[in-house]
């Protein structure tokens, strides 16, 4: 999972924390490669706590500045993706790392990040550039 | 024929669709058993025609992601299976429920709950937890 241009939206300061947690995805799942997964799982459960707050708080901020007319969707979106991180988080304080915990963070993550930027993290970028153009 | 503990890869996403063929082939059986094998014959059929599919591409993507290295042998397993599946399932469509019919589609998801998920499948369950949860 690398970050490449198929992924920019074109606006520095999204992309820049894009790249973050696609490096951050690659070395857990490199560390799930090489029997370390349970060692790196950890660290993934305290930046995505960081980051999703961070990051979400940005985007949203972002879309209200400029009046983004999808800015209620997508703060549902992103509210969504907290809850159910939330939920898995509280569930690796109970039970620790299982198999079945890495997994679903992994495909929580992999899924946010194909589906949710490519699609609708390009529009707030689409809106704003057609914006500064008109 | 029942699902037990034995079997679980960890995986909730691939252990709860074991379950779920462990549970139609028990519906299967129980119809032969009772004379009535060649009523049920479409529907395990209807049914392994969309599991087959989706559980298949879902658990070869679960190995691609981890770097499963008898990737490539057990896709061809999951073919291998398809292939013969589908042997049976044109047989059933040129000719109506025969009992031979009934007879070889019982063989063929049997040894596919015995070989393959009681022997292939755990062996993706050993490799996760000594890598990937490790």
């Amino acid at each position: 999972m690398e970050w490449n241009e198929s992924f920019a939206t074109g606006i520095k300061e999204i992309d820049d924390q894009h790249k973050e947690i696609f490096k951050e995805v690659g070395w857990l799942l490199d560390a799930c490669r090489h029997g370390k997964g349970q060692e790196k799982i950890g660290d993934m459960v305290r930046f995505l706590g960081e980051y999703v707050s961070k990051h979400f708080w940005m985007e949203e901020t972002l879309q209200q500045i400029n009046d983004f007319p999808l800015y209620q969707e997508h703060k549902a979106m992103h509210a969504e993706f907290t809850r159910d991180f939330t939920k898995l988080r509280e569930e690796f304080e109970e039970k620790g790392a299982t198999l079945n915990f890495i997994h679903r963070i992994n495909t929580l993550v992999i899924d946010w990040l194909v589906h949710h930027i490519t699609r609708e993290d390009k529009k707030i970028a689409e809106f704003i550039k057609n914006k500064k153009a008109a | 024929m029942e699902w037990d503990e034995s079997l679980a890869i960890g995986i909730a996403e691939i252990d709860n669709q074991h379950k779920e063929i462990f549970r139609r082939v028990g519906i299967l059986i129980g119809a032969c058993k009772q004379g009535k094998g060649r009523e049920e014959i479409g529907e395990t059929l209807g049914f392994l025609k969309d599991y087959t599919v989706k559980h298949f591409k879902m658990e070869e993507g679960i190995q691609q992601l981890y770097g499963y290295p008898f990737y490539p042998e057990h896709k061809a397993m999951h073919e291998q299976f398809i292939r013969n599946f589908k042997g049976i399932k044109e047989e059933f469509e040129k000719k109506g429920p025969s009992l031979p019919l009934v007879l070889l589609l019982n063989k063929a998801v049997v040894n596919w709950l015995t070989d393959h998920i009681g022997r292939e499948d755990k062996k993706i369950g050993e490799f996760m937890r000594k890598k990937v949860a490790a």
